[in-house]
């Protein structure tokens, strides 16, 4: 009786992992990519472009098609990190590029594609802030990226130069700071809270704020250019990809002219330089003004 | 013997349906290994990893779980003491009269369960929101709730207090009213008769309620970051840190991580604990 009761439990338990192991083959059969789907890992802030783009390489590419994850650049690069497979990650800042690179999941090497810079907006109906300076006022509400995300490394660089500059007082920055409300996990997330006229103000890229400016929800206060060192996007493949080929290809459509045509149209512009920096290092690009270019 | 082992000799029914598992057994048993293994391996891995990491003890004592922890701790004791002071009557009344509009809102009580929080979050921001539909009158009175701890304890009573309602309906349905008639007729005054008879007899269901509604409280998440945002020692509650943590310090994630589990089984074992001291018949 016993060993019978041993036999028909293991042959259940048996019978039952084999269907859970066969639902699992059967799912990563759909999963695993046919010979020609792309998947990109691409910051938030490169949606809308992005999806332009690869409507264009799809056409160009009939039997190529790209499927995205957007967010914030350190939410991908975690996500990379614990095993996500892609074929493609395009960040908004060095730091994120830079840890996938140590982690030795790098395809090939890095290279830059695009720029943006920081702005502040404030919701259209409300004129609680006018001017960069207005940011420390106390009372008033600002969203801005957690310091992890490249916009909030960006935003936290772009206060500490004002700070450091003559035409605002020393304390610029922890004042703005400390008006802070909210640190969202990506760029979107903070645009969405300015757009709702949740908070007074927001510290975006300059390509969300033109999207936010179309439909009329935004007030847009630029920061001046010596504050604001440019962002830059670096791109690259993925060891582990499937399509190691099609990647390199999409990439080299990302670089050429259609590909910076669209980018342009959404307010990105040309990297100063493609090169990759290549070090692993610690933020340069996101504490430190960029170099005089 | 191994099917003792695992069958024990009781029967869950006081063995009034002897014949009722027979072949059936074995399946019963590899289905709970099988149930067992997928629960308790991805808590083990979790315990595990946290053993080794690096970071994981420093993080556990570091400032954004320290804070996230406070946080975390007081919104919800916050949030509970809500919900019992406006659900307990309102669960008394469903479980006691029966009008239409009561069977309506009967009905839709338990809306919160099902919908998505992050759906939870959104309408929140419609309706309390600086611009959502009481916000102009909100802002006039000087008060703004999205990003504060208020909005927090907000998030948190909207999800969670259909849990606690629904078990204490119920609890209060299973006490005989006829109890209560006497016990009002002997002179008994309506308060101490809640006191003394409703409130011992419904208690078990009350706790059991509490505690799901308490648990609800500390994971709620989709609907926090939506409302209230995302800002240490303000908003940013265990679950919100640990997401943030996990972009950038796996040890201070997993240190919360496991605080959480702690939590959770803490409260398990005090609910099994304290109903049995109660007993099933309380």
């Amino acid at each position: 009786m016993n060993s019978r009761f041993l036999a028909l439990s293991l042959t259940a338990a048996a019978l039952a992992m084999a269907i859970a192991a066969g639902g699992c083959a059967a799912a990563a059969s759909q999963e695993a990519a046919p010979a020609d789907t792309l998947t990109v890992f691409a910051a938030a802030s490169l949606a809308e472009p992005f999806r332009a783009v690869a409507d264009a390489y799809e056409s160009a590419n009939p039997g190529v098609e790209v499927t995205f994850n957007f967010a914030g650049s350190q939410a991908l690069r975690t996500q990379l990190e614990h095993g996500a497979r892609a074929d493609v990650f395009a960040s908004a800042d060095w730091e994120q590029m830079a840890a996938i690179r140590k982690a030795n999941l790098l395809g090939n090497t890095p290279e830059y594609f695009a720029t943006n810079r920081m702005t502040v907006v404030a919701p259209a109906g409300s004129n609680a802030v006018q001017s960069l300076d207005d940011l420390a006022r106390p009372g008033v509400s600002i969203a801005i990226a957690s310091a992890e995300v490249p916009a909030g490394g960006y935003a936290r660089a772009t206060l500490n130069l004002m700070a450091e500059s003559e035409d605002f007082p020393d304390n610029f920055a922890e004042r703005v700071l400390a008006n802070v409300v909210t640190h969202e996990t990506n760029v979107r997330a903070v645009a969405q809270k300015v757009a709702l006229g949740e908070v007074d103000a927001g510290m975006v890229y300059e390509t969300d704020a033109k999207t936010g400016q179309l439909d009329g929800s935004f007030r847009v206060i630029e920061i001046p250019l010596q504050f604001n060192p440019a962002a830059e996007y670096p791109i690259a493949t993925l060891g582990e990809s499937v399509n190691p080929q099609v990647a390199l290809d999409f990439i080299g459509f990302v670089q050429g002219d259609d590909g910076q045509a669209i980018l342009r149209d959404y307010g990105f512009a040309p990297p100063a330089n493609v090169a990759c920096p290549c070090h692993d290092g610690m933020p340069t690009g996101n504490l430190a003004p960029s170099p005089p270019q | 013997m191994i099917a003792r082992f695992f069958l024990g000799n009781g029967r869950a029914d006081g063995g009034r349906h002897q014949a009722s598992l027979g072949a059936l057994a074995p399946a019963g048993v590899a289905a709970t290994v099988i149930y067992v293994l997928f629960i308790g391996l991805p808590i083990v891995a979790l315990l595990a990893r946290a053993g080794q990491q690096e970071g994981f003890l420093t993080g556990l004592t570091g400032e954004l779980v320290l804070q996230a922890l406070r946080l975390t701790v007081i919104t919800s004791v916050v949030s509970m003491m809500v919900v019992v002071v406006v659900g307990t009557p309102f669960a008394l009344l469903l479980a006691r009269r029966r009008s239409t509009v009561l069977r309506v809102i009967d009905t839709f009580v338990e809306l919160p369960i099902v919908l998505p929080p992050v759906v939870a979050g959104v309408a929140m921001l419609m309706a309390f929101g600086r611009n959502g539909l009481l916000g102009p009158a909100l802002g006039a009175l000087g008060v703004t709730l999205p990003f504060t701890t208020a909005a927090v304890i907000f998030a948190q009573v909207f999800v969670a207090a259909p849990f606690y309602i629904r078990a204490a309906r119920i609890g209060f349905a299973g006490v005989d009213p006829t109890y209560e008639e006497v016990s009002q007729t002997l002179g008994v005054s309506p308060w101490a008769t809640f006191w003394r008879l409703t409130l011992p007899v419904a208690w078990p269901s009350l706790l059991t309620g509490l505690t799901l509604a308490w648990a609800r409280a500390v994971s709620e998440f989709g609907a926090t970051i939506m409302f209230a945002g995302n800002l240490t020692g303000r908003t940013q509650t265990m679950p919100l840190a640990i997401m943030t943590a996990m972009e950038s310090s796996l040890g201070s994630a997993l240190a919360l991580a496991v605080l959480l589990l702690a939590m959770s089984a803490l409260a398990l074992a005090a609910l099994s604990v304290l109903l049995r001291r109660t007993g099933p018949t309380a």
